[in-house]
């Protein structure tokens, strides 16, 4: 069983996430936060194996967050999740340390295809 | 079954992930399809008119309405489709209204995993559905 936490302060997005989680087996879901400071103490408290979280986000956004992650020596891997098209946010994705970036254009169809990727402990960066 | 038999779904909401990930829900069963969408009011009558589908799922705001007044047009037009009204939060004034107004069921959009392909098959049955905490809603407001 791969447990998975997601981080999304829009609504509605996050219950997306979570329909789409859900229906995964292997998945288990076991937090649900809105931010990136509730994202790092709910790390901290359930150790996750995988973190859907997004990007852009209030009190501490989602690169800053991965990179808390890393640098906590947390066994969590990051899946990030944005609709920035600014050019350089893969790059800067993984930079933070994430194991794969998923573009919300596509989340529907790749995520579920990304968590499972990530569950196994590969990377994940699809060409589109 | 045939292809001729599936209950046919119209998609009425403006977030096109949602739409997306309904689709995906719905795929995954025999015998429910989706012939269409709308993001908001004006195309949610036409291709209601068009397609005649068998359900309408529809958003509780239905731009520039909510999902009573929508379900009250509906209805004046002689749509026929069943109405199955999804939302995001508790409204209980906004479900008894939209089912008063001949709407057929009201989910909330969280518990669709487990729940909307059996409230389709409901709502088409010419049944009422409402989900649990839907029904638990209604009955906390008239206590």
């Amino acid at each position: 069983m791969c447990c998975v936490g997601i981080v999304e302060d829009h609504e509605e997005l996050s219950v997306v996430l979570q329909l789409l989680l859900n229906r995964l087996t292997n998945i288990e879901l076991v937090f649900v936060a809105q931010n990136g400071l509730e994202a790092i103490e709910n790390v901290i408290k359930h150790k996750p194996d995988v973190l859907v979280m997004a990007v852009r986000m209030p009190k501490l956004n989602g690169l800053k967050a991965t990179k808390k992650i890393v640098d906590l020596s947390l066994p969590t891997r990051v899946v990030l999740i944005s609709s920035l098209e600014r050019a350089g946010i893969i790059e800067k994705a993984i930079a933070a340390g994430a194991y794969s970036f998923i573009h919300k254009s596509t989340l529907v169809r790749l995520l579920p295809i990304a968590v499972e990727a990530v569950c196994r402990g590969d990377y994940f960066f699809p060409e589109e | 079954m045939t292809e001729h038999e599936k209950i046919r779904v119209l998609i009425a909401d403006d977030f096109d992930m949602l739409r997306e990930v309904i689709r995906v829900l719905i795929d995954e069963s025999e015998d429910i399809e989706v012939v269409g969408e709308a993001v908001h009011l004006e195309a949610a009558v036409e291709e209601a008119k068009r397609l005649q589908p068998d359900v309408i799922l529809m958003n509780d705001y239905l731009p520039p309405t909510d999902s009573a007044r929508a379900t009250e047009l509906f209805r004046k037009l002689n749509i026929p489709s069943a109405i199955l009204i999804i939302s995001m939060q508790v409204e209980t004034k906004l479900i008894e209204q939209s089912l008063a107004n001949g709407a057929n069921g009201f989910m909330y959009k969280s518990e669709m995993g487990e729940l909307l392909t059996g409230a389709i098959h409901k709502v088409h049955n010419n049944e009422q559905f409402l989900s649990p905490r839907a029904e638990a809603a209604l009955t906390r407001k008239r206590d």
